[in-house]
């Protein structure tokens, strides 16, 4: 657990990374289509998950150390 | 006993990693989705032919001459150099018809550009520079091709225009990079010209670096899936006309005898020879780059542009709004922009004739006569 939570945040900075990179060719380029691809709809759904867990973990994280106080 | 804690890796030391894993990983994506080829067996669906009745419905400008020779390349001397006078002026705009549901390719930028009226009468009041290169004729074809310049210093455009004749628009065919249908399979031009034993190529669509698209080769259907771009389509009976993605309609293409489909654009007149008002395109697509178009002028006579670019002083490139004055300056009713840039070369008399930038790049598919 403490070691998904150690990774998950550099893998939703990494997706989100190639989001925007992605996002920006394809204002340059739209024939290149690089949002609207197949591997592309995969990767979104793994960044929405890493989002989510990133986020839960924060949150919970966060009670955890609150109680604490 | 030693109580071990682990010191943190640095906050910078940390950013450095997350952004090189992050290249990394567009790396791999582009090496997977963009680089490695990807055969998909299809086939395709025949959906027209061309029968031998059809053969020689138009007639070649100089058939008489065409039974001398199967080929006849000719002029290895200086080629004539000619200067037009400028054209009288025409009407160059027109609305574009149907502009409903117009989609993104998945970003907020894709638009109706308006053509640039400037640009338009620098062409059709412009002396034009024009040289012959050649021609070159088999019993069903004939293609002569002409280097232009027009323009001084910087805003110098060199381009090549290829003048086609055919007797059948059969002799308008595509190849695919190693006769194969797939993603990411690419060879250049000059070498599927050399296998399909082409008297002249140009490059296509580039339907590869595509998942979505209209791919309609020598009346096989490959795929049928339009996406946001216009659609330009040879039919057998050798017009040519271009649609908004809205406007096409696969089943009435099809049944009207479809025989190359192309999905880049975008159209770039109405079919009556006048400059559209807008092209479907980006800011950025829209700008002065190396381009490639095929314009029909009537039912077997049509026009193939390549315009070099990116070398200032040589030849700038075309913007958009010049490449559909130019396609109406040559007498075409209705033309297409094909894929551009790198990608736009013109292969004639066993060699590239333009100057492709960056020496060009490999490619899915070409377009040809011959062979």
């Amino acid at each position: 657990m403490k070691r998904l939570s150690k990774i998950l945040p550099h893998i939703t900075i990494i997706l989100a990374g190639m989001f925007i990179v992605f996002w920006i060719l394809d204002i340059l380029n739209p024939t290149m289509n690089f949002i609207n691809r197949k591997i592309s709809n995969k990767l979104l759904l793994a960044f929405c998950i890493s989002a989510i867990i990133t986020a839960i973990l924060a949150v919970y994280y966060q009670r955890k150390s609150d109680r604490k106080e | 006993m030693t109580n071990k804690t682990k010191k943190p890796m640095p906050v910078w030391a940390m950013i450095i990693t997350d952004v090189v894993l992050t290249a990394a990983a567009i790396g791999v994506f582009m090496l997977f989705d963009y680089v490695m080829p990807q055969s998909s067996g299809i086939k395709g669906e025949v959906i027209a032919t061309v029968d031998s009745s059809a053969e020689g419905s138009f007639t070649l400008p100089n058939a008489a001459d065409n039974s001398q020779a199967e080929s006849t390349a000719q002029d290895d001397s200086e080629p004539a150099v000619t200067t037009t006078a400028p054209q009288a002026e025409k009407a160059t705009t027109t609305l574009r018809t149907e502009q409903t549901n117009r989609r993104n390719w998945g970003n907020q930028d894709t638009a109706d550009y308006r053509s640039d009226q400037n640009a338009i009468s620098s062409i059709t009041n412009g002396a034009i520079t024009s040289a012959e290169l050649g021609s070159a004729s088999t019993d069903n074809a004939q293609v002569t091709v002409y280097k232009k310049s027009i323009g001084e210093g910087s805003n110098k455009i060199t381009y090549f225009v290829a003048d086609v004749y055919v007797t059948s628009a059969s002799e308008i065919k595509a190849a695919f990079a190693d006769g194969e249908f797939g993603k990411n399979i690419k060879d250049s031009v000059f070498s599927m010209a050399v296998e399909n034993k082409a008297l002249f190529a140009i490059n296509g669509d580039f339907y590869g670096n595509s998942e979505r698209s209209i791919v309609i080769r020598n009346g096989i259907k490959y795929r049928d899936d339009v996406n946001d771009a216009d659609v330009c389509v040879l039919f057998t009976d050798g017009t040519m006309q271009t649609y908004s993605p809205s406007e096409y309609d696969s089943d009435a293409v099809i049944a009207k005898g479809a025989w190359q489909a192309w999905n880049f654009g975008p159209a770039l007149l109405d079919g009556s020879g006048n400059v559209l008002e807008t092209f479907n395109t980006t800011k950025y697509l829209n700008s002065a780059n190396p381009r490639s178009a095929i314009g029909c002028v009537s039912a077997g006579h049509y026009i193939f542009v390549t315009v070099d670019g990116r070398n200032e002083g040589y030849s700038k490139g075309a913007t958009l709004s010049e490449l559909a004055a130019i396609m109406s300056d040559e007498g075409c009713m209705s033309a297409f922009n094909l894929d551009g840039g790198k990608s736009a070369m013109m292969y004639f008399n066993k060699s590239i004739v333009n100057a492709p930038d960056g020496g060009g790049r490999d490619l899915s598919d070409i377009i040809y006569i011959g062979g």
